[in-house]
């Protein structure tokens, strides 16, 4: 056993009911963890190291699916949540547009900004800057991720950026002559570095545990056919989602699920966050791209992302010889029911149906929401 | 019986080594491993060096008034850095010599005058620390891009453990405080990437170690990169990774000690001046004790090992030294070792009087005559001492049976004898009946035994077959405390040596507790055969410098931050935001707040496989 590693046991569900180990009463007040940064919170405790995050990323040792534990994506929720509150200004009800992936940043900065109040608008990297820019100057936030310097150059030349904005934080790239008001990502989390100090931490703690379950924190666009809708999501809704993933699919030690090409949509956030509350599933973010090339080497438990990408990485899975046998599940966030017949896999799979983790929306009406 | 029995166990065991090295002994000695981390093979006992020890000797040191000026003007950039890395600015030739039953480092200057300091105040227990001290290790090579600060440069060794301050930046305002940001106006503080460069390039030479690191500062937790370097120093193959720190922010964030065991911390040294609120007095937090224990709770539930450093003061805190021990053998379930550090003068106390000075001047001989008194007698100063640098022997057994293909050399503490002691206790965490090791073991014969087996190198089964005889040879079980046989004994050894006997390692109620005695150098002790073979390098942007030759003599602290600062204070808390500073003898909030977030199990695995404890915590 190696030092630092500890023990993990199963921990019982649904949430409601997760135990205290003894030592951490208090822990979990009388009404349960029913927000996911309680429940962050409180999965945390069974966490190990290596846990939590698997990303396709360079480190020391070469290109490789690294890690993340609990604590990076800890003391990075705190920093991102203290430099938009801290230095940026922002109070409880501001927007934050994230028009940037779904990976590992998206769940630390939304993590942040539901922490102190906040809502997250989530934009898909596919959305063009137009649609881009009408639910900018629906929602008028107070803070914008883009994802690179073009993005953000093409929404400016539309005139898409509101005056409401009072920072813009570009993901990559340079941050030169885009103006005084756009932030690096790197530069972003090194202000939140410094402000988090032992006495903010536990601050911040204490403010995550008062945020009521039933505000909303997060303004869901859907397009159809050309047609626009919102919703707003609570907190309570969301947990309520993951619940339900764990039902179906009750958590494991070791267990992986992977995210491929996903987007930050509900049911994707759903299977986010069931796994990273549940404290033993791992996360591995597929982007499209060369990482789908490597995910013959894992093995999940449960698959889930738009069609195109799932059939790529399984056909991945398929060509490696260790995954013969393996059963798992397939999700496909882009497909209704009954649709699923053009996968095919050299396994057997079980489909997860959307609808079965339906994540409830309140409706927004009008245009100020 | 008991008596019987061991004798009986002693007598056969040498029995059986007189026999195994009436062979081998006569056959020549085969060719030593090679191992791949290694310049060249490990040395035979008579290849190893050793400087010039003994007295009357003569060594090179510096004048104190003349190296304080070279250096202000290099700050100055009135003179250049080559004053110290190609000429010898500053030196002079210093006598060691016994006087008056003193051991006493005497040296003449021909602008400044005469300077005499104390050594030692017990020439007999210098002499058995000499004689005990084991050999260097291996002379570094290809590390010019390290090592190249002239006379300070390192020349010896691995080092034990690499020092690296992240900031120095800090929450509390001791007074005075020569690294403090805020006394003295600037924030000397590293990126993420330097720290990994810094922790890159420290393996990047041989021998190539497995040391321990250790973050300092400042404080080290005031970081943002603190939890990351962690992370990352575990990554490049830190088997330790330690801080020094004063242990507030483990009080304060209950959360924090579990994060930091996450991303690999193992060990704190925690500043630690005495046992109550009030002789923690001068550090201006009325209630620090308690800060400390609520620290060391923290600490020891995440698995966290803890070392308390007490910066040791003739006259100001010497009567502490006792309470101190008393205190870690009563929390031996939470802390395993102890390092007393006595006072080095440097920073602002290099302007000292020399009146103040002598008064105040504790060395390790003081250290080992107080002890040795408050225990009436049960630690004896001239059986128990050992320099640091003779546990370099069990580094030499441990890496010759762990054969060639090792990545990393272990640990190898083999500094200057006049770098510092140790004693060892073994200590029952239950029922605290404690006794030194060297009381039922003989080290010194055991050290010698070592020798026989590296020397003839008879590969690895029947090396391990005459350490298992050299043991049971040295042990003598009927002066074992009560609770303790030579079978447990012989498994806390594994331990110690990382497994290297058994391959297992096993956790007893009965654990090995250090005392360590590390003396930092100052002005008037400054000896160059101690910093060349340094076994704490500072790594900093301008490469690998002696823990001495950083924080006093040339004083390459000062010249390092001043080339590498990266704002005046004042900016820095204007750009990058304040944060809390505890001072003004006002109590902390040490509000009694439940961990939100407990993300271990208390911890009961395995101690660290032979560590050897050095370092310090902010101690001025
Ligand atoms: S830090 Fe100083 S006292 Fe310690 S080993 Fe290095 S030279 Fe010797
Ligand atoms: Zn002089």
């Amino acid at each position: 056993m190696m030092a630092n590693q500890r023990a993990v046991e199963k921990p019982a569900f649904p949430f409601g009911v997760l135990p205290d180990r003894p030592g951490d009463e208090g822990a979990q007040d009388d009404r349960g963890p029913d927000t996911i940064n309680r429940l962050l919170l409180h999965g945390a405790r069974y966490h190990d190291r290596e846990a939590l995050f698997l990303q396709w990323e360079q480190s020391r040792k070469g290109w490789g699916w690294q890690g993340h534990p609990d604590w990076r994506t800890d003391r990075n929720a705190i920093r991102a949540a203290l430099v938009l509150r801290q230095r940026i200004g922002m109070e409880a009800g501001d927007r934050v547009v994230l028009w940037i992936p779904f990976g590992m940043d998206f769940a630390t900065i939304e993590r942040g900004v539901w922490s102190i109040g906040g809502l997250s608008v989530p934009v898909s990297p596919r959305w063009s800057a137009d649609r881009v820019a009408t639910l900018l100057h629906e929602t008028r936030p107070a803070v914008l991720f883009v994802p690179a310097v073009d993005s953000l150059r093409e929404l400016k030349s539309i005139g898409g950026v509101p005056d409401s904005v009072r920072a813009t934080v570009l993901m990559a790239g340079e941050v030169e002559d885009q103006g005084e008001e756009a932030l690096g990502y790197d530069a972003f989390m090194d202000y939140g570095g410094v402000l988090d100090t032992a006495e903010r931490a536990s601050m911040w703690r204490t403010t995550v545990r008062s945020i009521p379950p039933n505000t909303p924190v997060a303004l869901e666009y859907r397009w159809e056919g050309g047609l626009k809708s919102l919703g707003a999501m609570s907190q309570a809704g969301l947990v309520e989602a993951a619940q339900a993933v764990l039902r179906l699919l009750p958590a494991e030690k070791g267990g992986l699920q992977i995210l491929a090409g996903a987007e930050p949509d509900p049911i994707c956030r759903a299977l986010l966050y069931a796994a990273w509350a549940d404290g033993l599933t791992r996360t591995a973010f597929v982007p499209p791209g060369p990482a789908i090339e490597h995910t013959g080497q894992l093995q999940p438990r449960l698959l889930a992302g738009p069609a195109d990408i799932v059939a790529e990485v399984m056909r991945k899975l398929d060509a490696a010889d260790q995954q013969s046998g393996l059963s798992y599940m397939v999700c496909l966030t882009d497909r209704p029911a009954g649709e699923e017949s053009r996968i095919a896999s050299r396994r057997p799979v079980s489909f997860l149906q959307s609808s079965q983790i339906d994540v409830p929306l309140r409706e927004f009406p009008g245009r100020e929401p | 019986m008991r008596e019987a029995l061991s004798r009986a166990t002693r007598t056969a065991a040498n029995v059986a080594w007189n026999a195994f090295q009436a062979v081998n002994t006569r056959i020549p000695d085969s060719p030593s491993v090679h191992p791949d981390w290694a310049p060249g093979p490990l040395p035979k006992s008579y290849e190893r060096t050793k400087p010039p020890l003994g007295w009357p000797r003569e060594t090179d040191s510096l004048c104190p008034e003349c190296v304080i000026e070279v250096r202000d003007a290099i700050i100055a950039g009135e003179r250049d850095i080559s004053e110290f890395t190609e000429k010898k600015s500053g030196e002079v030739k210093a006598q060691i010599v016994e006087e008056d039953g003193k051991i006493l480092i005497k040296k003449h200057c021909e602008i400044h005058g005469e300077f005499v300091d104390t050594l030692s105040v017990d020439p007999k227990l210098s002499e058995v620390l000499e004689r005990r001290y084991f050999g260097r290790d291996f002379r570094t090579a290809e590390d010019e891009h390290l090592h190249h600060h002239g006379s300070s440069t390192i020349r010896y060794g691995r080092g034990a453990v690499l020092t690296i301050d992240l900031t120095n930046r800090c929450n509390m305002m001791c007074n005075p405080c020569f690294m403090d940001a805020n006394q003295v106006g600037y924030v000397h503080e590293l990126t993420l990437e330097e720290i990994k460069e810094i922790l890159d390039d420290s393996i990047s030479f041989k021998p190539r170690r497995q040391m321990s690191v250790q973050f300092s500062g400042g404080e080290p937790t005031m970081s943002p990169h603190f939890l990351e370097a962690c992370s990352y120093a575990k990554e490049v193959g830190y088997y330790s990774v330690q801080a020094a720190t004063n242990g507030l922010r483990f009080a304060l964030e209950p959360e924090f000690a579990y994060q930091a065991a996450e991303a690999g911390l193992n060990m704190v040294y925690l500043q630690f001046d005495g046992v109550t609120n009030e002789s923690n007095m001068h550090r201006h937090i009325s209630n620090l004790f308690d800060a400390k224990w609520m620290a060391i709770e923290r600490l020891a539930d995440a698995g966290i090992d803890i070392t308390p450093v007490t910066t040791v003061v003739n006259t100001v805190n010497d009567e502490q030294v006792g309470p101190l021990l008393e205190f870690v053998i009563q929390n031996s379930d939470k802390m395993g070792a102890i390092s007393f550090q006595p006072v080095s003068f440097t920073g602002r106390d290099e302007e000292i009087s020399d009146e103040e000075r002598h008064k105040q001047r504790y060395t390790i001989s003081h250290l080992a005559r107080d002890l040795q008194e408050y225990t009436g007698g049960k630690v004896d100063m001239y059986r128990d001492w050992y320099p640091l640098g003779s546990a370099g022997a069990y580094t030499w057994l441990a890496d010759h049976l762990r054969g060639t293909e090792v990545e990393f050399g272990g640990i190898s503490c083999s500094c200057h004898p006049n770098c510092g002691a140790s004693l060892m206790l073994v200590v029952n965490q239950h029922t605290k009946e404690w006794a030194p090791l060297t009381q039922f073991f003989d080290s010194e014969g055991f050290i010698h035994d070592i020798n026989v087996i590296t020397d003839t190198s008879r590969g690895k089964k029947l090396s391990l077959f005459q350490t298992m005889l050299a043991l049971m040879r040295n042990i003598d079980g009927s002066k074992m405390p009560e609770g303790l046989t030579p079978k447990i004994f012989l498994e806390m050894v594994n331990t110690k040596l990382g497994g290297a006997v058994t391959g297992e390692v096993n956790r007893q109620q009965w654990k090995i507790v250090w005392v360590g005695g590390m003396w930092f150098q100052d002005l008037w002790t400054y000896d160059f055969r101690r910093t060349e073979m340094c076994v704490i390098p500072y790594a900093t942007q301008e490469g690998e410098i002696s823990f001495c030759a950083y924080n006093t003599g040339a004083g390459w602290r000062n010249i390092v931050e001043n080339m590498h600062m990266v704002a005046e204070t004042r900016d820095w808390f204007k750009e990058k935001g304040r944060h809390e500073i505890y001072a003004g003898n006002r109590p902390m909030n040490l509000a009694p707040g439940t961990r939100s977030l407990p993300v271990m199990e208390k911890q009961k695995g395995i101690p660290h496989a032979g560590t050897v404890q050095l370092g310090r915590g902010c101690s001025h």
